[in-house]
Parts: structure tokens; C-alpha cells; sequence
């Protein structure tokens, strides 16, 4: 597994967005972690999570999610998800993680009234 | 009639979707498998096996939380544990748990008896079922490890909403065992570490043979500070000081190298410990790591032995260098303390005490060839061992003269 991981932040308009660069995985989810925690510390809201297409994510990498997921219900955010290839797409709702994330085919239709 | 025939038509494509819908799943928990088998495959130390298990499981069936531990397998004590997404009280009172309570918690939920019945447990009036009922676990799978019960793990509710079915329990069950395998193997590399360590520091004292034996337990050693009786060799090389003067270096290491070699080896099938070099000086000792029915025969054994090899170095070093050396050896039997001494960057396993001071002094006044044994060294020996009675000596440190006897050989 690779454990490199790259993540970027912006900010547009409230909302900041994470890109995220590479497989996720438990090891490479503590660094989207952190990522969230600086985000969230901040005092965000609202935050976008926008995957890399070709990454790979393992059930230990959707644990890190449902983790920030869960944390971000706790904190009063609302997060959105975008970047994911269908069949992420497919398991992000079979695991349950749609019921705390929406997730959009794009960056511009994630933002679209967020 | 027509709603019928519509009905018809949608069924097969919900039942295609449904069909869909479950080789996806199917395919992710394949992957979850591999994924797992390549995570923890390779991992070591149990404490990173143990999370990354629980993190794979978590994320694979989407549960909202749950633990796992490992317990040692002789003290019942938690060797390792992990959680996820428990809460810090929560956390912090599973902490405190001791094992026994995990396994009252395990028989309590699945129903498995795991240890004896012990006392009912209460903390402080609280039960631990409801230490544990923020997270709602829902599904408990026991840990083997080399068919031993050691542990267990739990997951809570799955944020879907849905129930853990049976299929969802296999899984499980199949990924706990894949986290037993690489937690078994885990513990088999550190075992092995730790064996090749404690070979590594015997191989200073003793022959390959004994540690051998001491790693498959065969021959009981007592590494910890402890006093007992045993046998104190003491050779010293006579005239050492005008031959290091006479030698060029690189023949003076040759020689002494091959003079340790032969005499280690004697000591070592006598089932002696080679306590240190001291110099030229060796200091050898009987029935300390390994329990002796007669040290003092062993030893004086030894003596003799090591005797009969220098004069055999010396038809060699004769021949080869035109000289030789000669050797005193001073032996005594008395109450040493042994142990592990030194500092944490330099630990050796020696023995301390008026007998081996004592030992040390016959070993210097012993001519070249002479083997001179205490008078409690004296009283253990066998009627077959010729020896005679010497002027009594003085040794510094004891009152009045010690009785000196000389082994005939």
C-alpha cells in the first residue's frame, strides 16, 4: 500500500476543501485527519472532501472517514464528498456513509448551494 | 390487468439491481480481505496488528465504533488494545479494565465460558455493560491465538442502519482469524528475537550445547540476582609480562587467542560458565548458571584438563615460535553472589565475593603447573583424586592462614 498521501487546502467562499492525492488507507488516513482537524479548528463548517479518481480507498481508510464523519456530525458541519469513482461511490453508500456525507459528481455541483 | 403488466416488468430490473447491489458488496469484501491480508500480512508488533484489524473491520461492514483487545496469554493481563470512536470516558474506564473483566464481559454477551468463574464484577457500582452501551455493540468475535482464547473484538451499530447478518458474522469471523494468523507469526518473530538475544549473551558464558538446552528449557538457568554456592576457577599465565615484552603483537594476540579457544572449550565440556578474561587471567565458575551435583569436582576436573592442554600448546608454540608458557590455577567452593551486573549499556553476568577473591589469591601463588584447591574445595572431592596438604597461606582480607592442598595429577 502506498502510504504516501498529498492534501491540499482551499477556501471558497465558506467553505474549505480538501483535496486529497493519493490511496487511503489507515496509516495515509491519519494525514486526512489531520487535514480536518486544522480545517475544523479553524471554525469551518463546511467542508469538502474532493478525492483523487485513481486513488484507492481500503476498509481501513473508509474507517478514517466514517470517524470524521461522525466527528463532524458532533461538530455541527456538514461535509460533502466529490472526485470518487462510481464504485467508491457504490461502497461510500453501501457502508452508510452517504447517510452523513452527500456526494456529488463534481466540484462545482458540490458548491452549488452549499 | 396493465398494472400487473407493469409490475412484471419492473421486478426483474429491481431484482437485477438487488443482485448487483450484492456482488458489489461481495467484491468489496474480497478486496477487504486482501486488503487486510496485505495491512497486517506484514506488520509487527501486535499493538499495530490489533489496530489495523479493528480499523479494516470498522470500515468494512460501517460500523459507528468498537474495540478490540489482546490479553497475554499466561497473566490474563491486556497485552494490547485498541478502540475506535468510543469516547474519552469510555475509553479511559476500558483502560482500567483488567482481564479477567474482559472475559466476564465476553462470557456474558456470547456465552462462552473463558476463565474460571471469578467475582461478580462491579466497578464502583457500575457494570461494565453499560461502560460499554454509548457504542452499542452489536457483534462479538473471540480471538484465538495458537488455539488459546486471548482476546476479542466488538463493533457497534453500522451507521447504514442495517443489521449484521450472518454473512456479515463469517466475514468477520474469517478477518479475526487473518489478524490471529499475522499476530501469531508476530509473536513467533519476537520470540525468536528474544531467544536469539538471551543465545547471543549465554553463547559469552557457556558452550552452544548448554544454551541450547537453556532456550528449549531443557537445562532451568537463574539469571536474576541470587546467592548460591559454587566453584571458583582461577588460571593466571606465569611470567605473562616478560613474554608480552618478547612477542611482536600480532604473535601475542595468535597465541593468547588459541590459549583461550583450547581452555574455553575444557571449560565448557567440564559444563563450566566462562565468567570473564582477565588478561591472561580466566576465571571460570561451576554450578551457578547450571545446577552441579558436585562443582567442586568439576572444576578441579577442569584444572586438570587444562593443565594436560598447555603442555600440548606448548609442543606446538615450541616448535613454532620457541617458546612457551606455563600456568597456575587456584581453585575454591563457597557462597558467591551472582547475577546480571553492570549498566544498562554493559550487563555481565558474573559472580562476586570473598570465594572468588580467595580463589583469585591461590591462583597466584600457584607455581607454574600447580592446581591448589581450598579446604572446601577439599571436602566435596572424591577419594580417586590424589592431593596433598601445603603450608598454610595468608590471604589478604581473612584472618589467620588458609590450609592449601595441591592436586595430583
Amino acid at each position: 500500500m502506498n502510504k504516501d498521501i498529498q492534501i491540499s487546502i482551499s477556501q471558497k467562499d465558506e467553505v474549505s476543501i480538501l483535496y486529497i492525492k493519493g490511496d487511503i488507507t489507515v496509516n495515509s488516513g491519519e494525514t486526512i485527519e489531520e487535514a480536518y482537524r486544522k480545517v475544523s479548528n479553524a471554525g469551518a463548517k463546511k467542508i469538502l472532501f474532493y478525492f483523487d479518481k485513481d486513488g484507492y480507498i481500503n476498509s481501513g481508510g473508509i474507517a478514517i472517514l466514517i470517524g470524521i464523519a461522525s466527528e463532524s456530525k458532533k461538530n455541527g458541519q456538514t461535509i460533502r464528498i466529490t472526485g470518487l469513482s462510481s464504485h467508491f461511490q457504490k461502497i461510500f453508500n453501501m457502508v452508510g456513509l452517504t447517510k452523513y456525507t452527500e456526494i456529488f459528481p463534481s466540484e462545482e455541483l458540490a458548491l452549488k448551494g452549499f | 390487468m396493465k398494472d400487473d403488466s407493469i409490475k412484471s416488468i419492473k421486478d426483474p430490473f429491481k431484482e437485477i439491481e438487488r443482485s448487483q447491489q450484492e456482488l458489489e458488496k461481495r467484491i468489496f469484501h474480497l478486496k477487504a480481505l486482501y486488503d487486510l491480508s496485505q495491512e497486517v500480512g506484514f506488520l509487527r508488533g501486535t499493538q499495530e496488528i490489533i489496530k489495523n484489524l479493528l480499523m479494516m473491520t470498522i470500515g468494512t461492514f460501517g460500523a459507528s465504533c468498537g474495540f478490540i483487545f489482546l490479553l497475554e496469554a499466561d497473566k490474563g493481563e491486556r497485552e494490547a488494545f485498541a478502540q475506535r470512536g468510543m469516547g474519552k470516558d469510555s475509553h479511559e474506564a476500558i483502560l482500567k479494565m483488567k482481564g479477567i473483566e474482559w472475559f466476564q464481559e465476553f462470557k456474558k454477551l456470547t456465552g462462552i465460558q473463558v476463565l474460571n468463574e471469578g467475582d461478580i464484577i462491579q466497578r464502583q457500582g457500575q457494570r461494565i455493560d453499560d461502560m460499554l452501551s454509548f457504542c452499542n455493540i452489536r457483534i462479538w468475535i473471540p480471538l484465538t491465538i495458537n488455539e488459546n482464547l486471548r482476546g476479542g473484538i466488538g463493533l457497534g451499530d453500522k451507521i447504514s442502519g442495517d443489521s449484521y447478518q450472518r454473512d456479515d458474522q463469517e466475514l468477520l469471523i474469517t478477518m479475526v482469524n487473518q489478524g490471529a494468523v499475522a499476530i501469531e507469526n508476530s509473536l513467533l518473530v519476537e520470540q525468536m528475537k528474544k531467544e536469539e538475544s538471551v543465545r547471543a549473551n549465554l553463547a559469552r558464558y557457556l558452550s552452544p550445547q548448554i544454551v541450547e538446552q537453556i532456550i528449549k528449557k531443557d537445562v532451568q538457568v537463574n539469571l536474576g540476582g541470587d546467592r548460591r554456592v559454587v566453584t571458583v576457577l582461577f588460571s593466571d599465565v606465569r611470567d605473562f609480562t616478560r613474554i608480552a615484552e618478547t612477542l611482536p603483537p600480532d604473535q601475542l594476540v595468535q597465541i593468547l587467542n588459541e590459549y583461550f579457544t583450547e581452555m574455553a572449550k575444557i571449560i565448557f565440556e567440564n559444563q563450566g560458565s566462562l565468567d570473564k578474561y582477565i588478561g591472561d587471567a580466566i576465571v571460570a565458575v561451576f554450578g551457578s548458571l547450571i545446577p552441579l551435583e558436585n562443582s567442586s569436582q568439576n572444576a578441579i576436573q577442569t584444572g586438570i584438563q587444562m593443565m594436560k592442554q598447555m603442555s600440548v600448546l606448548n609442543e606446538r608454540w615450541k616448535s613454532q615460535y620457541g617458546f612457551q608458557m606455563e600456568m597456575g590455577i587456584g581453585i575454591n567452593t563457597g557462597e558467591v553472589f551472582l547475577g546480571n551486573i553492570g549498566s544498562p549499556e554493559r550487563m555481565e553476568f558474573t559472580v562476586i565475593g570473598d570465594t572468588v577473591n580467595v580463589a583469585s589469591r591461590f591462583s597466584d601463588i600457584a607455581k607454574a603447573g600447580q592446581i591448589l584447591i581450598t579446604k572446601e574445595t577439599l571436602a566435596s572431592l572424591t577419594p580417586d583424586m590424589r592431593n596433598k596438604e601445603l603450608p598454610p597461606v595468608e590471604v589478604k582480607g581473612k584472618t589467620g592462614k588458609l590450609e592449601v592442598f595441591e592436586i595430583v595429577y
